[in-house]
């Protein structure tokens, strides 16, 4: 007879919502193995050879083991339909913001100080986007349920639309104020950028995608937003950029997300084993060291406007914001509490 | 510091030309690693075989912003929506044809998969293919078919709630014998190097098969009131139309560029016609042909115009220049077309109480109509169908001979009798075909194919159960009475709560 739902969502104590009978079991393989009979041949796929070319989703691909993958939800339980939904209306809402800004001349207002400080800084985070975007290119490749491809692809996604609204603004300022042209050699050669760069070069060929989701999500984005978007947004609104604190805030409401589909991830998995709780706490405590140097290597930035106060508390407020993230996953950040304070952008 | 340039007019100034904006969206956003070694952020064997001098001299035609894809794609899923939101409103599928209906559950139970499929395959092209532009094409292609993936889950999330047979999905496409084809050809598009896997997937199936799928077939379904379906299939294919010029300009870039491609690309050409022919063809033509209560064309008639004439026709009159040549398997696809659907669906008929979805005989008029389009008809299958209008019990549930490499039992024939091609001793291990390209395929690459095991291979391990109702729900076919006939022996339908 018809149903309420589909069978393999039957038995919740809540009627499944569009968002999970949209996104849950659309991977078939392993995730099946616990709840539905499969294919006995062996991890449930045709079971090309492992080393042929790509290779396959399949339980090798990450330390982190579970039998209830397909519990996991996303806390946004964003599908294709509501991201575009929510999505074409925020970039509707900046382009408004950049149509006025057009249509005012606002950057030729932007005074020198301000300028100097976005020339520091905006154009080459691009790559910084990109580099998150190609390491959940390949979580969405190779995570082993639609439940987590569904928020990484989209991910995938937001990090591009940054990257192609950083690229815009880069030309008005260069157009009406030069000297943002040489992006590719900051972010290749500016002492700023090289912890981040390593970073992200490293994110970009880890082989574990639950490695990455950790080390992009939960380590490194909460610590750079809070370090640059949010409190640049802040000093921009002190320096009458219209633009830059709007860009801010949009770019905020997706990583926010970003942080807390990987937190409701990793609170599933360590809640399920002490295994697991121990994988993620060494991925933590092996990627907080660089990840801190790489946001404590931006207090040049700050050295034109805000200076060591600022960008100190930036900083402290960024370590509480990461520890904030890392609790909600159920675990202790305990390197982003234990260090110093630093000052200036120097390692102590 | 650069000096200051002169003002310009604000379009000027902001508006850059599109093609170098795009540019810098795709070429500029790589880097070369120092921290590790650049083999590694960047494998070169997903460049594997294909000669190439400058990755960047390949461009995406369609030069996408994310702001205008999620303005045009949130527009689309919009009027989608509510043409969903009508349909069920108004309890539409009451009104479809009742034998489309049990083809829907077949179409929609399997297609979403396959969708998903090439969304994961499209971001590793994205991650590694070697072109950057390629890469960026492959992107907004991922988030294209997580669209199409969703989608079908929507269509089956309402003709869930009305009627059986749609719930089962994800076991079925999981562990039914008759997706088990779909399956093994979509998982080795998966797992083919980012090239091989634009000409399964852009080149043969999205601009090959997919006007089949997704312009012809719903003009069926339109003919048999089935319009959700046939909005989705034709919102699918506006995305569609992008991948297919991906494919096409990366097939005239290879060919363009060095010579030494020409062959490699003739070779995947050759193999993914096959393959996807041997998976779309066995579905779509009994949709065409069977299901179908109003019959707009036949199968044959579809093949040789979207297929052959368009597709084939195309790709020769535009890369033939080149040296590309028609695909090698095409007069075996051609030789299948008079009995193709025919053979398929007394196959299904035969084992009608293992499907999730009902086969019917067909009535007078569809005998008729199959005669005049197939006047091999009544030699083929009426004498078949004849017993069982008769009343004859026509079910066999006994094993057929699976093909190694495309899953499908060997259920054809020809002057000599069954076809089948074997046996190939290999590692101690011993494999049939259903076919010269299947077994020739299988040959070229048999360190990738010889692991998997058919179902029948899993049958004769004794890996699967040996009650049937265990086996039938290891299969997915969880309740009684999903499949069977839609006809009761005096006509009347047996359709769950369904009438005309």
């Amino acid at each position: 007879m018809a149903r309420k739902t589909f069978e393999h969502l039957e038995g919740q104590r809540r009627r499944p919502d569009v968002y999970e009978e949209v996104t849950a079991y659309v991977q078939w393989g392993e995730t099946f193995r616990d709840k539905f009979p499969t294919l006995p041949n062996e991890g449930a796929n045709y079971h090309f050879p492992e080393h042929y070319k790509l290779g396959y989703w399949d339980p090798t691909k990450t330390r982190w083991k579970s039998h209830q993958w397909e519990s996991f939800r996303d806390p946004n339980r964003l599908t294709y339909r509501s991201y575009h939904e929510v999505q074409s209306e925020r970039e509707a809402a900046l382009e408004a913001v950049l149509a006025a800004a057009r249509s005012e001349h606002a950057v030729r207002y932007l005074d020198p100080e301000w300028v100097e400080t976005l020339r520091m800084f905006f154009a080459p985070m691009r790559f910084a986007e990109w580099g998150i975007s190609m390491a959940h290119q390949y979580v969405g490749r190779f995570s082993i349920s639609s439940l987590v491809t569904n928020p990484s692809i989209l991910q995938v996604f937001d990090e591009l639309r940054h990257t192609q609204r950083i690229a815009e603004w880069t030309h008005d300022l260069e157009t009406e104020h030069g000297g943002f042209g040489g992006y590719r050699a900051q972010w290749l050669e500016d002492p700023m950028f090289q912890p981040m760069r390593e970073y992200l070069e490293r994110v970009c060929v880890l082989r574990d995608w639950g490695e990455v989701v950790v080390a992009t999500n939960l380590v490194l984005e909460p610590l750079l937003q809070r370090v640059l978007y949010r409190t640049l947004s802040d000093l921009g609104n002190a320096h009458s950029d219209s633009v830059l604190p709007h860009f801010a805030y949009s770019v905020y409401g997706d990583e926010e997300r970003h942080w807390s589909w990987a937190a409701a991830l990793a609170a599933m998995l360590n809640e399920e084993s002490d295994e697991n709780r121990a994988t993620t706490g060494d991925w933590i405590d092996s990627w907080t060291p660089l990840a801190l140097r790489s946001v404590e290597a931006l207090a040049p930035v700050y050295s034109i406007v805000g200076k060591e106060p600022v960008f100190d508390s930036a900083l402290a407020e960024a370590r509480n914001l990461a520890a904030d993230v890392l609790e909600s996953a159920g675990v202790t950040g305990v390197a982003l509490q234990d260090r110093p304070t630093v000052v200036g952008g120097e390692t102590s | 510091m650069s000096t200051r340039p002169s003002r310009v007019g604000v379009q000027e100034a902001t508006q850059q030309n599109i093609k170098d904006q795009y540019k810098e969206f795709t070429r500029d956003l790589g880097w070369e690693p120092s921290y590790v070694p650049k083999e590694e952020m960047y494998p070169p064997e997903h460049a594997e075989g294909v000669h190439f001098s400058d990755w960047d001299k390949f461009d995406d035609p369609f030069r996408l912003f994310y702001k205008d894809y999620v303005k045009v794609q949130e527009k689309k899923e919009e009027s989608l929506h509510m043409v969903f939101d009508h349909a069920a409103r108004y309890d539409y599928l009451t009104r479809v044809e009742a034998t489309w209906l049990e083809g829907m559950k077949l179409f929609a139970c399997g297609q979403g998969q396959t969708e998903y499929e090439t969304c994961k395959d499209h971001m590793a092209i994205a991650r590694y293919s070697p072109a950057p532009a390629l890469r960026a094409a492959a992107l907004y292609q991922s988030i294209d078919e997580l669209r199409h993936a969703q989608n079908y889950a929507h269509y089956l999330r309402y003709a869930n709630r009305k009627l059986p047979g749609f719930s089962g999905w994800a076991t079925l496409f999981q562990n039914h014998w008759l997706y088990q084809g779909i399956r093994h050809c979509f998982e080795d598009i998966l797992t083919a190097n980012p090239f091989e896997a634009i000409i399964g997937a852009n080149v043969v199936l999205e601009i090959g098969f997919t006007n089949l799928n997704f312009v012809a077939l719903p003009a069926v379904g339109a003919a048999n009131y089935e319009y959700a379906w046939s909005q989705l299939q034709l919102t699918t294919q506006s995305d569609e139309t992008r991948h297919m010029a991906i494919g096409q300009s990366m097939m005239r870039t290879l060919l363009e560029e060095d010579p030494r491609n020409l062959p490699i690309i003739q070779r995947w050409l050759d193999k993914w016609t096959w393959r996807l022919y041997r998976v779309d063809a066995l579905g779509g033509s009994i949709f065409f042909d069977y299901f179908a209560k109003n019959k707009v064309m036949s199968y044959k008639e579809a093949f040789q115009k979207y297929f052959v004439d368009d597709f084939i026709g195309g790709l020769v009159a535009d890369l033939g220049p080149f040296g590309l040549k028609e695909p090698a398997y095409l007069q075996y696809m051609l030789d299948d077309m008079d009995q193709l659907s025919h053979v398929v669906w007394k196959y299904l008929y035969q084992r009608k109480d293992m499907l999730w979805f009902k086969t019917f005989q067909p009535d007078d008029d569809d005998r008729e109509w199959l005669t005049e389009k197939y006047p091999d008809w009544p030699n083929l299958v009426g004498g078949f169908w004849d017993e069982v209008r008769g009343g004859r019990d026509v079910s066999n549930a006994g094993l057929v001979p699976v093909c190694n490499l495309c899953q499908v039992a060997c259920m054809f024939q020809d002057e000599n009798g069954p076809m089948i091609e074997g046996p190939v001793e290999l590692d101690g291990r011993t494999y049939w075909f259903c076919s010269t390209p299947c077994r020739e395929i299988f040959m070229n690459e048999p360190e990738k194919y010889k692991g998997a095991k058919t179902i029948v291979d899993l049958v004769l391990d004794g890996a699967m159960p040996d009650d049937p109702d265990e086996f039938l729900k290891m299969i997915g076919i969880s309740e009684p009475g999903l499949g069977g006939d839609l006809f009761a022996p005096n006509g009347e339908h047996t359709h769950n709560g369904h009438s005309h």
